[in-house]
């Protein structure tokens, strides 16, 4: 028989966590396709161990599945190195809105140390923006050449 | 499902294509799920916003169920960074790879992917994106041992795509003309699995009968 009270959301209980939390790992840049996915400021989210291997999994499957596949959709107007590096643009200005608000007053920080840690996160942010924009501004030069 | 019915394939009538968004960097939350070098595979935008409202709701859920999982253990601050400079690491990879494949690529000439006539073919500006894409690479998270390029370049071509895999890969790209830019895309084990698959679709095609223009200038093995 059918036990509703696992499904109810009001009577039940989260599992315990699987295990010890885990941080965002390193990667190593030559590894980056072990992380193709998800990014890891929303992994972050998933520190019990088991949610957080399941959904690098998942994501892991979803590439491999968008690969056998993506040959088949439409290809970018300006070609695919330029949109490559307009999402490289994107998941930069990600980052920066990341770090600034993390870094900001609306999240206070505790101590010394973790203020220190927010000023050199702040000052990363300023030059993620530098990065993203010099990026940028040569993206626009390759359109302003296809339109002229 | 027949091929021409399925949700997934092109219809003749698709037009646009869906590109990485430009936004303001206070917004980052509406972004903050999937990757955009993984969301630039999927060009039809009805598949692109599925897929980032979907982020969205998975980021909405998982926010609410992250009180019932244990903190970061060095604390969310330092988790937080550390995220950050995950994703840099993982960008620089990114940028690496692609500076490579499109030099390789720019070896053979820079015509534009699918072999878009609409794609300016100014090869000077196809080396400033590749420079700048080595700056953003280089800079911030930067290791100038990386840089060891045009060979590296070449290199890498020679070990993700053997001399036969290439003859075999243009000798079949003649017949069906399946774009040799489609699979320089890809990068290193996934491109040597694209590269293979692509050989054997080719020549299937080929068998078939499927003529289709010539493959870009310069498309044979450096």
């Amino acid at each position: 028989m059918l036990n509703l009270s696992k499904s109810n959301p009001f009577t039940s209980t989260p599992p315990p966590p699987s295990g010890p939390a885990v941080s965002p790992p390193v990667v190593h840049p030559d590894q980056f396709e072990d992380f193709p996915v998800f990014r890891e400021t929303f992994l972050l989210f998933f520190t019990d161990p088991k949610a957080n291997a399941s959904t690098r999994n998942f994501g892991l499957l979803l590439h491999e599945l968008v690969l056998e596949f993506w040959g088949q959709w439409p290809p970018h107007r300006e070609g695919m190195f330029p949109s490559e590096l307009r999402a490289v643009v994107a998941d930069l200005r990600h980052l920066q809105g990341c770090l600034q608000e993390w870094t900001g007053p609306a999240c206070p920080v505790d101590g010394q140390y973790e203020r220190r840690l927010s000023e050199v996160g702040a000052d990363v942010a300023r030059g993620i923006a530098k990065l993203a924009d010099r990026l940028e501004v040569e993206l626009g030069s390759w359109l302003e050449g296809a339109s002229s | 499902m027949s091929a021409a019915s399925s949700p997934l394939t092109p219809q003749p009538e698709d037009e646009g294509a869906a590109g990485p968004p430009n936004f303001d960097p206070v917004e980052w939350e509406d972004f903050a799920v999937f990757r955009e070098t993984f969301l630039a595979y999927f060009t039809l935008p009805e598949h692109n916003a599925l897929l980032r409202g979907a982020g969205n709701l998975l980021f909405d859920m998982t926010l609410a169920a992250s009180d019932k999982w244990p903190d970061q253990p060095e604390g969310w601050l330092r988790g937080q960074l550390r995220a950050v400079v995950a994703d840099l690491r993982h960008l620089e990879g990114f940028l690496v790879t692609v500076d490579r494949v499109t030099l390789s690529r720019s070896l053979r000439g820079c015509s534009p992917p699918h072999g878009d006539p609409d794609v300016p073919q100014d090869r000077v500006r196809c080396r400033a994106n590749r420079g700048q894409a080595r700056h953003v690479a280089g800079g911030g998270v930067m290791r100038r041992r990386w840089w060891s390029w045009p060979t590296s370049a070449v290199h890498r071509l020679d070990i993700h795509a053997t001399p036969e895999q290439w003859q075999a890969w243009n000798a079949a790209a003649r017949l069906s003309g399946v774009p040799l830019q489609v699979w320089l895309t890809q990068a290193g084990d996934a491109h040597a699995r694209n590269l293979q698959r692509s050989v054997k679709q080719v020549q299937a095609a080929g068998k078939k009968g499927r003529q289709g223009p010539a493959p870009e200038p310069g498309g044979e093995v450096p």
